[in-house]
């Protein structure tokens, strides 16, 4: 009786076989907050100089990440926008990633680790690779920076006055 | 450790009479599914626990797992890959591929953007090809044994697999 049932089942419903579609997760509040009215969305002048691009991926889970900064002459990131296609924490922690390092000097926006946006969403341990994409997007945004104005040094600010100086 | 484990297990050995010549590069990319099916119900129903008493759970379930990877070209490339010893699909890897991102955000752009519906079937249409196309170059790239090829077409893969799932609302 038992074995007929098993094997009807796998039988009738080859359904039953495929992978399990994104099963129901539930999300802390903080996230869904950031989901439902994500901050800073959308998009700088990738040519401008004052502009860094980072773009990074998660093939894993096929997301993708853009995260632009516009920096001031005195090396402070003045704005800053993001794109995200990816699941709830993807676009999550870019977005408080963009409300964090705004303000921020390069150094300070660098140094930022994952860890600080996994805690503040409550991410769990499956979805800590979403706040990685973040910090490596951020990262990538500020190198992106740093070589168009490589007179700037690693240090913008200082970078930045000296340049002045020198004008 | 079961993700660990997995990673040891060769899922073209629990199909011998379907896949006897093995994974990439010996065997082909392709795989006719309609036997593995038929193989797949034969070993499940000796490892179904009220035939077999000696049977556990973890093997009928080994076999589900192990199934469902090979029947999904997707799936199934990363198995290959993963048994190649490649990092690269797994799920701490990053992508750093410019130009490759830069044209998935690009379409995913095109796509969040467009309303209009037959606009968007064509849209979807599209990435259909897309996804034909891509498993055809993983299964040239196998076949000519070039793994780097079949690593990155992977990737992508991956990505417009996404998309396709994104189109039903499911992203």
């Amino acid at each position: 009786m038992l074995r007929n049932l098993g094997f009807r089942t796998l039988r009738s419903s080859p359904q039953a076989l495929m992978p399990l579609r994104a099963t129901q997760r539930f999300y802390h509040d903080k996230v869904l907050d950031h989901y439902n009215n994500p901050r800073n969305v959308g998009k700088l002048d990738a040519k401008s100089q004052k502009v860094g691009t980072g773009l990074v991926g998660a093939p894993a889970c096929g997301d993708v990440m853009r995260l632009q900064i516009e920096v001031d002459d005195k090396g402070v990131i003045s704005d800053v926008k993001f794109k995200t296609f990816g699941c709830g924490s993807a676009i999550a922690s870019s977005s408080y990633m963009t409300e964090l390092v705004r303000g921020m000097s390069l150094e300070e926006a660098g140094k930022i680790k994952n860890t600080t946006i996994a805690k503040e969403l409550s991410l769990p341990p499956v979805k800590l690779h979403c706040s990685m994409l973040a910090e490596d997007a951020i990262k990538s945004a500020i190198k992106d920076y740093r070589s168009k104005n490589p007179t700037l040094g690693p240090d913008a600010a200082k970078g930045a006055g000296a340049a002045a100086t020198a004008a | 450790m079961s993700k660990i484990l997995r990673r040891w297990i060769n899922y073209y050995s629990l199909f011998p009479k379907t896949l006897a010549a093995g994974p990439p590069p010996k065997g082909p990319f392709e795989i006719d599914t309609k036997s593995l099916r038929n193989e797949y119900l034969k070993a499940q129903q000796q490892a179904h626990p009220d035939v077999n008493s000696g049977a556990t759970a973890a093997d009928s379930a080994t076999l589900g797992s192990a199934y469902r990877t090979l029947l999904d070209p997707l799936l199934r490339s990363r198995h290959i890959l993963e048994l190649q010893g490649s990092t690269a699909v797994g799920e701490d890897a990053s992508l750093d591929d410019e130009e490759l991102l830069m044209n998935i955000l690009m379409v995913r752009e095109e796509v969040s953007e467009c309303e209009d519906p037959a606009e968007r079937a064509k849209l979807e249409q599209a990435n259909n090809e897309r996804i034909e196309s891509t498993i055809h170059k993983i299964s040239q790239a196998y076949s000519e044994n070039d793994l780097e090829t079949a690593q990155k077409a992977t990737i992508e893969l991956g990505y417009w697999i996404k998309l396709r799932a994104a189109f039903h609302g499911e992203d």
